[in-house]
């Protein structure tokens, strides 16, 4: 307190307009451009908080007054409009401080400056600064203000939503309300929550075994093509690139097709007197049918990427330390385990734990396999035994409108992927040895 | 004998239009509106917007038919001095009113079935239509209109113009018939091939097809695992979606009645067919080549599909078009026996005596419409483009495009006096035996449910063969099976209210 009446005390006539309007103090020291940058930002700032900013805010914590009835014509609120206009208007209050205090700042400065006998800093010698000593934050600031816009404002908006009581039958033009329903839902043990569980299990299985079962593959595949008394590697390396080629989903719907009811294998089965079995179809049996072909199609997918990957890391190895190993008499799978593997992991667990983050969220393979199946058996609340959060997350709130249990579960699959990955990260080797290899 | 069938068709038709259409209905007269009915019309006042460009969205089939372009193009001269035109919009452009619309986009004037539009009427996406002033509203009956209505304080709204009649009919080809089905299959001598009169003895012609030796491979053969077809089974025995007209979505009705009686022959013909196809939804797109090549000699599906199977079929280079539009034949469903069992009865006994041993199927159906989106910048032009639509003309020209069977039943006269299907199914509209698809937002927490559990009944007859334990092997587990299925639409949607 003592601190702030000192200041205030001390502080010049100038930096007192500064902290009263912002550029006054600047224009009085005779800083013309930088006063009218302050005094104009200050101006439009205002202008936009009298005639919506401080309305938005408002609206931001009410969510709307007033129901819309379309069919008589009288205006009401739009709950999702309020919520993002309340947004941007507290980032545009955020800016303003930020710019508040950059704003006081510069006029203690030069306050201090001519207290020091030293000169006012002219506007040129301002964009100097900015383009030297401070030429950090001038780099930084365009990203730092697209980053916001793109990045920021719209996950805050997606956790506000979690928030809400909006979806379902809470759509404009009725109005939503703050409420940790949707986290309620989740949290208890009715069907949403018993749904979460089962997905979440399943989820968390088929992120690691994908991601193992892609990055054992892509190394054999690699390994074997690397061998030397392999002929003609560069042919069949051309084989997994070709699958890696063409379209993920051409290659989904392809599968489709072949384990279909209908399709191919079902009827060479029917051709050999055998029984049709159910891959994808919505029956109790498909469950591991579909959850294996799943993992097939995305290995095949995916392996091909992880091969020409490893075919770059193997090729990078001194061949040196296979020679001492075999002259010290380790065998082929010591040196492996002992040599290529951790060097294989080192380089590669980055990248591992990339692909594990892209598996957990891999939106793609059962939306294209399973599409419109719904395993009512086993009391999925419209999902599937094979979807993955971000399956369910997609017909929840894209198929049946219910954002914020879709923002909900997008939370928690933020917070899993995030945990994990850093807690793989940081544990190794490629974090703790960063200097081994270099 | 088929022209005096159509003539008494028509005839039924005129009485229609005399009786049912203006009995029940609310009073139309200008002097009876009252002040919250003027209020919501109030943006009707005739004033064609200027320049307005109204955007149509319709249905695929009808695009793909060229029955839009042709009715565009009909707007739009007819209404070129007037300042007004329409344009068709993409299916997949911005087709959810509730999301798009607030925001400016979507269509002005959508057709779609009752169900669907009439999700977007409880929350005011849909305007409420004058429709008392509307040239068409003495055409339509009562029920088709009760798909569109809606309430407001106590006051009833129509939310959508019907304009025609969705329920699954029975497709075959005539020329796949059996050589001997005069002699083996018309025991009661109507000239009607038996198998075609009671699902006992189309149960009986498809258990031959099975044994060989007969034109087709299979002689029914359907996707048991799809609701809307499939609940007959369970209405014609007294099963019902939601009670109170399908307004009261506390009361779900699948499990009532013997609707289980209903479920145990879905199950029966699941067995009969031993095709794993049908279990499958993409087999609706497959039946059209089916019919054609002859896996299958009948179907049931709706009447708006016609043009596929004769697409299908002149595709084969076997037909003509001409050939295929005579070839192909659409009746209504077989009726179902009183024993709920499909072989119980001797077939030939259910064709003697129908009265006693058969009961009429009921089918759920639909009626599809025009709608007008609350956020259309252009209302009356909108509306002018609906009547322009739903009249007689178009009604008429519709059915020539799509085969559909319209709501009017002037329409449905004119063309009953030449396809008497379209007179049977305005008819039975008529008569009950087609249940309207409840237009309630509800309905949407039916089709996954009910369709698992269909899927569920149509595997049970495989389960023994791969060694599992059945699950609906008695009637007790069929009805609790149902009552699973009630529980589960309710858990649905209340966990989404």
């Amino acid at each position: 307190m003592k601190k702030i009446t000192d200041f205030l005390r001390w502080t010049p006539w100038q930096v007192k307009l500064s902290m009263l309007v912002m550029g006054l103090g600047q224009l009085c020291y005779g800083q013309i451009m930088k006063g009218l940058f302050y005094l104009t930002s200050f101006g439009v700032i205002l202008t936009y908080f009298i005639y919506r900013g401080f309305s938005d805010i408002i609206g931001f914590f009410t969510l709307g007054t007033r129901e819309e009835n379309l069919w008589l014509g009288i205006p009401g609120d739009n709950s999702l409009t309020m919520l993002i206009l309340g947004l941007f208007a507290i980032f545009i209050l955020i800016f303003a401080v930020v710019l508040y205090i950059t704003n006081v700042k510069d006029a203690v400065f030069t306050a201090r400056q001519l207290q020091a006998g030293k000169p006012i800093r002219k506007f040129r010698q301002t964009l100097q600064t900015a383009a030297d000593e401070k030429f950090h934050m001038t780099a930084l600031a365009a990203p730092v203000v697209g980053v916001t816009i793109f990045s920021i404002l719209p996950i805050v908006f997606m956790i506000l939503i979690a928030f809400t009581d909006l979806g379902g039958e809470v759509v404009y033009p009725k109005l939503a309300n703050w409420s940790f329903a949707a986290w309620k839902k989740i949290m208890s043990l009715g069907k949403i929550g018993g749904t979460f569980v089962k997905i979440l299990g399943w989820n968390i299985l088929w992120a690691v075994v994908s991601t193992a079962l892609n990055f054992v593959i892509g190394l054999g595949m690699a390994l074997l093509l690397n061998k030397r008394n392999v002929k003609g590697s560069k042919f069949w390396r051309a084989f997994p690139v070709l699958a890696y080629a063409i379209p993920g989903f051409i290659s989904m719907v392809g599968f489709k097709f072949m384990f279909s009811q209908s399709g191919p294998i079902n009827y060479y089965l029917d051709e050999a007197g055998l029984m049709r079995i159910f891959f994808l179809t919505n029956d109790a049996s498909a469950k591991w049918w579909a959850r294996g072909i799943g993992l097939f199609v995305n290995a095949w997918i995916t392996t091909p990427s992880i091969m020409l990957m490893t075919t770059g890391i193997l090729s990078n190895i001194n061949t040196d330390l296979y020679e001492a190993a075999a002259l010290d008499g380790a065998s082929g799978f010591a040196q492996f385990r002992k040599i290529t593997l951790p060097f294989v992991i080192f380089s590669t667990t980055p990248v591992l734990i990339s692909q594990f983050v892209g598996n957990f969220n891999n939106f793609g393979i059962f939306f294209f396999l399973r599409d419109g199946v719904i395993s009512n058996y086993a009391d999925y609340f419209l999902a599937s035994d094979t979807d993955l959060l971000i399956n369910w997350l997609y017909k929840l709130s894209v198929d049946n409108n219910y954002y914020s249990i879709g923002a909900a579960i997008s939370l928690i699959i933020f917070v899993i992927t995030a945990v994990l990955s850093l807690a793989v990260y940081v544990r190794s080797a490629a974090y703790k040895q960063e200097d081994t290899y270099q | 004998m088929k022209k005096v069938l159509s003539i008494l068709i028509a005839v039924s038709m005129l009485l229609v239009i005399v009786s049912g259409c203006s009995g029940e209905k609310p009073d139309s007269t200008a002097g009876n509106v009252s002040d919250l009915y003027e209020q919501v019309m109030a943006r009707f006042d005739g004033k064609l917007e200027k320049g307005a460009v109204v955007k149509v969205l319709e249905n695929d089939t009808a695009v793909e038919l060229g029955y839009v372009d042709q009715l565009i193009a009909a707007f739009n001269e007819a209404f070129q001095d007037k300042g007004i035109s329409a344009e068709r919009m993409n299916i997949d452009q911005y087709s959810d009113l509730a999301t798009d619309g607030p925001y400016g986009y979507g269509p002005d004037v959508w057709y779609q079935a009752n169900d669907i539009l009439m999700k977007y009427a409880d929350n005011q996406h849909l305007l409420p239509l004058p429709v008392y002033s509307m040239e068409c509203y003495e055409q339509i009956p009562e029920s088709a209109w009760n798909a569109y209505a809606t309430d407001m304080n106590g006051e009833t709204f129509y939310c959508g113009i019907p304009l025609n009649v969705q329920s699954g009919m029975l497709y075959y080809i005539e020329s796949m018939l059996p050589a001997n089905w005069k002699t083996e299959w018309d025991v009661n001598s109507n000239g009607k091939p038996d198998f075609f009169e009671t699902y006992t003895a189309l149960y009986a012609y498809s258990e031959a097809c099975k044994k060989g030796g007969q034109t087709t491979k299979y002689g029914y053969l359907d996707e048991t695992v799809d609701t809307y077809f499939m609940s007959g089974y369970l209405m014609t025995y007294g099963g019902y979606i939601f009670g109170d007209n399908g307004t009261n979505a506390s009361d779900i009705g699948l499990a009532a009645g013997e609707s289980y009686k209903g479920a145990r022959m879905i199950q029966q013909w699941a067995g009969q067919m031993n095709n794993t196809e049908i279990l499958d939804n993409t087999f609706s797109s497959a039946a059209y080549q089916y019919l054609a090549d002859g896996v299958m000699l009948c179907t049931v599906t709706t009447p708006d599909v016609s043009r596929m199977f004769i697409r299908s079929m002149v595709s084969t280079g076997k037909w003509t078009e001409e050939e295929a539009k005579a070839d192909l034949k659409m009746i209504t469903v077989p009726r179902l026996p009183v024993s709920a069992d499909l072989t119980a009865d001797k077939w030939q006994d259910t064709v003697m005596n129908m009265d006693t041993l058969t009961v009429e199927t009921t089918m759920m159906g639909g009626i599809n419409g025009y709608g007008i989106s609350s956020y259309t910048k252009c209302p009356n032009a909108s509306l002018a483009f609906v009547e322009f639509a739903t009249s007689y003309e178009q009604a008429v020209l519709r059915n020539e495009y799509l085969g559909v069977a319209p709501a009017r039943a002037d329409a449905a006269a004119k063309i009953a006096e030449k396809d008497a299907t379209v007179g049977i199914l305005f008819d039975r509209l008529d008569r009950g035996y087609i249940s309207i698809m409840p237009a309630i937002t509800e309905i949407g927490q039916l089709w996954t449910p009910a369709e698992s559990f269909l899927i569920d009944l149509s595997t049970d007859p495989y389960r023994a063969e791969r060694g599992e334990e059945r699950m609906y092997e008695t009637d007790a587990e069929i009805q609790m099976g149902l009552e699973r299925l009630v529980t589960q639409i309710r858990d649905a949607i209340e966990t989404l209210s």
